[in-house]
């Protein structure tokens, strides 16, 4: 166990080098300049100025010398400075953090309880109307695009039924310290149950397939032949074997949870990570991707590792496997 | 996995949807009351006179009300009060200066300032606080070229006064755009609590969300009906919802949303100077250059020969342009200037005509021998590339529309769609499709001027005439913009040259784009003067004559 643990931290580590260089090296390629992107398209800027620009960036070095400062300085902790918020990345990045993990905890959370429940009574009432409604319901889903469900959701509940507001994390208007905590789940529920509702499409049909396969094994049917009624089999034989890739999928969802998370805060205005790296990088602003980057490949790479270990410590089977 | 989504309709889909949401709202227990709460601040106007508005006008990324990262242009005018200002018939008036001098020579810039003039926090704007503000740019060079100031000097007690280098007329506009910040309380964390001598005040600022500004009790100006302005920092689309679930007062909206009915809400239109064009490079090709400090390659074998330019010019149908590419949301435009007191009359034709242009490229020595469709020249075709902003609806759709109407003479144009990075490296050899239009004639000087060549972008064309060179020079260093405006005029065309249309077009100005809004019918915007390049804050400028009827 140890040993694993210190090959992962390895691997975690070469991941994110890899990452920053593979970044770097992009944008480089890219013919986006944050020089352009700074003064914008009417600016009465000279060359001197411009001159002075670069330097005051570091973009007039080569991009070999920029990615060896800006890892020497994050060695120190340092972020860096966004070039188009003018203040520390490290603050940008805390704050926005703390609004898109509550969506995406939130969707996480409500997706994978929704989808495991779902898959379950689709499965345990297999060929059923309520197994064929989920069945449908959830290829629906999953073959439709995120940001096409948060207009959806937007259309219906927001310009039509106006139940909830149209965008941002807060009521337009109200000061800061009148915000009360009921107001913030207003404007979260829309794009909280956009993440949701496409996670749950994923959870329930793997969940449905684990449990039919659950429920044709000989144990399932000698269950059955002792005359266990439904809920005794779900309850004794059901919960323990499909929870485990109910739970590897939801962690493993983590990275599509992010994607997902980008385009839902995009259409809501939410003022999350994802809003923030779209911005940043049509803006081309370095520091501040390359560490949004690295901070989401943290949190993919710890859902791939939680994922992994629960695996072992449910299924005692899986202890020795790397 | 498998995907099923043969034979459902959408109208099922949605009614299905919104059953299923509405079950997984319930589960999640979240429909509270906070509803009416968001319903009562909208509907309270109907008992009390109305002082908070809600406006979607767009995304305010840049500046962030520090003149420093960019707060300028028209959007200081909530916030911020600069020496001078524009009215709505375009005169420069006084703002924080009474009035203002210009020296014999032109050269000294005498400015007393109004003594009732205080910050949000109470203090006293102060000559120095002027003048720091004018340093502090001066220095940092970035936003706004301040390079010709000499000096700036607190002369008597409330008089400030601007040495120039050199005579500059267009230094009149930019006294309009500089926002004065307190010396006192400057610094580069100025963004978090931006202290001005606006009528409003910036008392909440939730990045990418909204910005709320109230009325600024120490405004030595009129005092506005609208205590409160919210902006919510929304795109079109998302606008357009808000303004559909009547969470907005006013929302901006593009030419294409235009005809989308809104209850409550009616269309504004507001005639603007925000023109497009296209530019066109004025020298032949294998040249280097620079373009925003980087080098790259200049010029054009088609589009630096004349003819090909003024054909363009005459032949495009601009009525047709506008009904094609704006809904008829615009008007047409001859040059970057129509309509201000810089504009030259005598460059207005009358446009559409084919055989004008056919003419004209038959007697530059195009002709289409081989039956093509396209001219030739020297065995060169009068074909060329066309850059314009994929991200950019209205661009897009110009550019389609003009290359299809080039068509019909024989030019043939070739379009590409990229990013503004792109354009900036690839600009300077082929066709752009080009944007701007200022309240003031500084931007005449800069897209056509040799001087400018190789500074930044305005003039991407690379055009070289030295007449017009010397009438530019005489208008930017003029005494009284009078004498200017004879001289801008005289640039565009002087009788037997010019930069315009009718003479040697480095950019074919096409047309004007009427800014757009819905705002709630009871809202009187006042008198909008012709509004500028740059959508979104045009709107602000009489924001303490805006009223709401009953």
């Amino acid at each position: 166990m140890a040993k694993n643990i210190v090959i992962r931290l390895i691997r975690v580590v070469t991941l994110l080098i890899g990452l920053s260089i593979l970044t770097f090296s992009l944008i480089h390629l890219s013919p986006m300049d944050p020089v352009n992107a700074y003064i914008g398209g009417d600016s009465s800027a000279s060359p001197e100025q411009i001159e002075k620009i670069k330097e005051y960036w570091g973009v007039d070095k080569s991009p070999v010398e920029q990615y060896i400062s800006w890892a020497k300085a994050l060695l120190q902790g340092n972020f860096g400075i966004s070039k188009l918020y003018r203040s520390p990345v490290i603050d940008i990045i805390q704050s926005r953090f703390l609004t898109s993990l509550a969506l995406m905890g939130t969707a996480w959370i409500l997706s994978g309880v929704i989808g495991y429940v779902l898959g379950m009574t689709a499965a345990i009432n297999r060929g059923k109307w309520i197994d064929k409604i989920i069945k449908w319901y959830s290829y629906t889903l999953v073959s439709t695009p995120i940001f096409w469900m948060g207009l959806i959701l937007l259309i219906v509940f927001a310009v039509w039924l106006k139940w909830f507001p149209v965008g941002l994390a807060m009521p337009g208007g109200m000061m800061e310290s009148e915000v009360r905590f009921v107001d913030r789940i207003h404007h979260f529920v829309l794009p909280a149950l956009t993440l949701s509702i496409l996670g749950v499409a994923n959870v329930a049909m793997h969940t449905r397939e684990k449990m039919i396969d659950i429920l044709n094994t000989e144990y399932v049917i000698f269950a059955r032949a002792r005359g266990e009624s439904k809920w005794q089999i779900f309850k004794n034989h059901g919960v323990r074997n499909s929870i485990i890739p109910a739970i590897s999928l939801q962690f493993a969802y983590f990275g599509e949870l992010f994607g997902g998370s980008m385009l839902a805060e995009q259409v809501f205005a939410y003022p999350g990570l994802g809003s923030t790296l779209t911005t940043a990088g049509l803006k081309g602003d370095l520091p501040l991707m390359v560490g949004i980057i690295l901070i989401s490949s943290l949190f993919v790479f710890a859902g791939n590792l939680v994922a992994d270990i629960l695996n072992k410590v449910v299924d005692p089977r899986m202890k020795g496997e790397a | 996995m498998k995907k099923n989504r043969n034979g459902i309709s959408k109208s099922l889909t949605i009614s299905y949807l919104a059953i299923a949401l509405s079950l997984l709202i319930l589960l999640t227990g979240c429909a509270s009351s906070s509803n009416e709460l968001v319903n009562s601040s909208r509907s309270q106007n109907s008992t009390t006179v109305k002082e908070d508005l809600v406006l979607a006008v767009g995304i305010m990324d840049g500046g962030q009300f520090d003149p420093k990262k960019g707060w300028g242009m028209t959007q200081i005018r909530l916030t911020h009060s600069s020496l001078l200002a524009i009215d709505s018939d375009l005169n420069f008036i006084g703002d924080l200066a009474k009035s203002y001098t210009i020296s014999e020579d032109a050269l000294t810039w005498t400015f007393p300032l109004r003594e009732d003039a205080k910050f949000s926090n109470g203090e006293q704007v102060t000559p120095e606080d002027v003048k720091f503000t004018y340093e502090m740019l001066k220095e940092d060079g970035i936003k706004f070229d301040l390079s010709f100031v000499k000096s700036i000097d607190v002369v008597e007690d409330n008089t400030i006064a601007i040495t120039l280098n050199e005579p500059r007329s267009t230094f009149v506009s930019q006294l309009t755009e500089i926002g004065i910040v307190p010396k006192a309380h400057y610094d580069e964390h100025y963004s978090e609590n931006p202290i001005g001598s606006g009528p409003y005040q910036v008392v909440q600022y939730n990045e990418g969300q909204q910005v709320i500004m109230q009325y600024n009790p120490y405004w030595y100006g009129k005092e506005p009906q609208f205590k409160k302005l919210t902006f919510l920092l929304l795109e079109e689309d998302a606008a357009l919802a808000a303004a559909k679930a009547s969470q907005a007062d006013i929302v901006y909206v593009p030419p294409t949303f235009a005809e989308q009915k809104v209850e409550g809400m009616t269309l504004r239109t507001y005639e603007s100077i925000d023109s497009r064009g296209i530019m066109l490079p004025a020298v032949p090709s294998g040249g280097k250059g620079l373009t925003n400090g980087k080098e790259v390659e200049v010029g054009n074998d088609v589009t630096s020969d004349l003819a090909i330019r003024q054909a363009l010019n005459i032949g495009l149908d601009r009525q047709k342009l506008l009904d094609v590419a704006l809904d008829g949301h615009g008007k047409k435009a001859y040059s970057l200037a129509d309509g201000l007191p810089w504009f030259n009359e005598e460059t207005v034709i009358e446009d559409g005509k084919i055989e004008a242009a056919t003419k004209i490229l038959a007697d530059g020595g195009w002709v289409d021998t081989n039956k093509d469709g396209i001219v030739e020249k020297d065995g060169l075709k009068a074909e060329f590339d066309m850059y314009f902003s994929s991200s950019d609806q209205l661009r897009s759709d110009l550019s389609l529309a003009a290359a299809d109407q080039a068509s019909a003479f024989g030019i043939k144009i070739n379009l590409i769609g990229v990013t503004w990075d792109e354009i900036y490296l690839k600009g300077k050899t082929a066709a752009v499709a080009w944007g701007g239009g200022r309240h003031h004639p500084y931007q005449l000087y800069t897209m056509n001027s040799s001087e400018q060549i190789d500074k930044g972008i305005g003039n991407m064309s690379n055009y070289h005439n030295p007449k017009v060179d010397e009438y530019l020079h005489q208008a930017l260093t003029s005494s009284s913009l009078e004498e200017a405006n004879t001289y801008w005029k005289l640039a565009q065309w002087d009788g037997e040259t010019g930069f315009s249309g009718i003479g040697d077009a480095p950019i074919v100005w096409l047309v004007r784009v009427d800014h757009l809004y819905l705002a709630n019918e009871k809202l009187d915007l006042g008198k909008q003067p012709i509004h500028s390049h740059g959508h979104e804050w045009a709107l602000f400028g009489n924001v303490t004559e805006w009223s709401w009827g009953k």
